[in-house]
């Protein structure tokens, strides 16, 4: 295969998104065709690549023959394909619940256009060696999330989406001067040939660039006091919105995270030391993000709308993931991958199955939950195995990453050992709001005779998608030793900068 | 002639300015004006970093010759091709904020952001 064909994952789903939004009458009777050809092309010439990045190990895909660190370059490695994988599997299935859904026709045309920059951008995101282009496509990927956030075109959509657009941007802005300042100091905008030399610049310097990065994520991370926005967008969005911001867009966020901090700043062993003033970056972090996980669990425990409560529940489980990736320890960074792949299955499974639970009822809190177990049979017992996988039951992957969260910290006894009461508190929170949504579908509803108009149609794209996801969870609970070996190689990848560097510029010097 | 570090310090006021309007405003429009102050700043801050002291402009004309070590002083001309980038994103995201804040006014017929707030919230 061609090295330089991965290009195609960016290339084609832009050319598609133009391509579907074109008036043309033959394009506007099978624009759906296009738009779920590019997402299975993206996903099946994902899976040729992982076999061939298994076979031979990275793939550095040169565009322009500008070699590195010069020009811009696409880095196909076993970490980056295999989140490329996951979040096409659930970009597909966001797409199927979109195209066969009824109240979007209208504007279907220009939707799918839009969802296929936003698969273009976070294939770039995940792909690219530039630290500029890597700024691009997530303005790419900001400005599809605020269209997607405002579909709905309600109140809620609308200011949920404005409050996006106006964190993102100082987030934007602060990622320009982080971008701009690594390029004053080190010459290049290459990360390998960035984090090769990062070690080597002032104390300054590196709180400058690593403050403004991090400053610039924080509001698609979801960290308190940057998530207001998720309050109004989750649930002013529509449900395939809802699948997309829990699974794929926040998940993106995380990806840079791991790659800024430990491919570029080589997190654990980062020297942030000054004889003046002293900064334990871990120590930090770790308070910032336990912070989140209080505020976040106790948002969702008070709220009563089934979406929000949903929500704030991932933001909490986000900062968990970024708590566990705190910790700059093969257990930790074990823990989060555990943690990640139980949030982009359960999570977009729980937003799917609450929205069919309450459908058809007028206000969307936690009473419309009532009787679900009689009213949609299917979408209940969905809601409860989700449910189950992602608070954490035994023998699930998110218990086996809680408990190595537990195994993290209690391993050492230190001052970061008291952190563990945050982790106790926040699994005790979502324990009990989790059950109360479960116990909720089960208590018979009297006010339901009014409601009995009410169309009980079972939707063929949503069955499908549910047992889709489903069918994956009970996978990963009867053969864990498939995220085992994943998880060995993924650590073994993130914790060896050298390696990394290496074959980019070793590259670049032939 | 203007010294870098006399727009690094300009680009920083001018981002503090944009922060200060975007948290202390209420009108929407003027958030987004102050949102379009801060990336200006960011753009300043990026075009200060290319530029060299006495140094020409990256053009190769008649008068330059040939390009050799005694005219190598000319600015660095990547940081000006980013910053055009950067200047379109933000005129898009500038755009889909004030379409955003047009339909916003159709409903609640003010831009004041502390009159938006519905009963419902959390």
């Amino acid at each position: 295969m061609n090295y330089n064909t991965t290009v195609l994952l960016i290339i084609i789903p832009i050319l598609s998104s133009f391509l579907v939004y074109m008036p043309v009458g033959l394009i506007k009777k099978s624009f759906k065709i296009i738009f779920l050809a590019t997402i299975l092309f993206n996903l099946l010439f994902s899976l040729k690549i992982f076999s061939v990045v298994l076979k031979y190990g990275n793939l550095i895909t040169i565009i322009g023959n500008y070699h590195p660190p010069f020009g811009i370059n696409l880095v196909s490695s076993f970490f980056s394909i295999l989140f490329l994988i996951a979040l096409y599997i659930v970009f597909l299935i966001s797409a199927i619940i979109f195209i066969f859904k009824n109240d979007t026709k209208n504007n279907q045309q220009k939707i799918s256009s839009v969802l296929l920059l936003y698969l273009a951008s976070f294939s770039e995101i995940i792909l690219t060696g530039d630290l500029f282009n890597l700024f691009v496509f997530f303005e790419i990927f900001s400005i599809s999330n605020i269209i997607i956030i405002s579909l709905k075109n309600e109140k809620f959509s609308l200011k949920g989406s404005i409050k996006y657009l106006l964190i993102s941007s100082i987030g934007s802005a602060l990622l320009l001067f982080a971008i701009g300042y690594i390029y004053a100091i080190l010459g290049t905008l290459n990360l390998a040939e960035i984090a090769l030399n990062f070690e080597k610049i002032s104390f300054f310097s590196k709180c400058f660039i690593i403050f403004f990065l991090m400053g610039s994520i924080l509001s698609e991370l979801e960290v308190f006091p940057f998530n207001l926005w998720i309050s109004d967008s989750y649930a002013g969005a529509k449900n395939f919105v809802n699948i997309l911001l829990s699974g794929i867009s926040c998940v993106v966020s995380l990806y840079i995270f791991i790659r800024m901090f430990f491919t570029i700043f080589n997190y654990p062993s980062i020297s942030l030391y000054s004889y003046n003033f002293p900064l334990d970056i871990k120590l930090l972090l770790l308070t910032f993000f336990s912070l989140s996980i209080i505020v976040n669990q106790l948002v969702a425990l008070t709220s009563k709308n089934i979406k929000r409560i949903l929500a704030f529940s991932s933001a909490a489980t986000i900062s968990t993931i970024l708590f566990a990736l705190t910790s700059g320890t093969k257990s930790g960074f074990s823990s989060a991958i555990l943690l990640i792949i139980s949030t982009i299955i359960s999570k977009p499974l729980l937003f799917l199955s609450s929205h069919q639970i309450t459908k058809g009822k007028m206000e969307k809190n936690l009473d419309s939950f009532k009787n679900g177990i009689n009213r949609k049979r299917y979408f209940s017992i969905l809601f409860i195995v989700s449910a189950i996988f992602f608070t954490g039951f035994p023998l699930t992957p998110a218990f086996f990453g809680k408990l190595m969260l537990f195994y993290t910290y209690a391993s050492k006894l230190n001052y970061y050992t008291y952190f563990i009461i945050v982790i106790i508190f926040s699994i005790t929170v979502e324990f009990f709001y989790y059950f109360r949504m479960i116990h909720k579908l089960f208590i018979k509803d009297e006010t339901e005779r009014e409601n009995k108009n009410i169309k009980n149609n079972l939707s063929i794209s949503y069955f499908v998608s549910g047992l889709t996801m489903i069918s994956i969870l009970i996978i990963f609970f009867i053969f864990p030793n498939i995220y085992e070996k994943v998880i060995t190689k993924m650590s073994e990848e993130i914790f060896n900068q050298k390696e990394y560097i290496q074959t980019i510029l070793k590259l670049g010097e032939k | 002639m203007i010294d870098n570090r006399i727009l690094y310090i300009f680009s920083t006021i001018l981002f503090l300015i944009g922060i200060f309007g975007a948290i202390t405003n209420k009108n929407l429009i003027k958030i987004l004006v102050s949102i379009s102050v801060v990336e200006t700043a960011s753009n300043i801050f990026l075009v200060s970093i290319g530029y060299i002291k006495n140094s020409k402009p990256p053009i190769l004309d008649a008068n330059m010759g040939k390009i050799s070590v005694s005219n190598l002083n000319i600015s660095d001309p990547l940081p000006h091709a980013l910053v055009l980038t950067a200047i379109v994103i933000g005129v898009g995201t500038t755009a889909v904020g004030i379409g955003l804040c047009i339909r916003l006014f159709q409903y609640y017929r003010t831009l004041n952001i502390n009159r938006m707030g519905d009963k419902d919230e959390l």
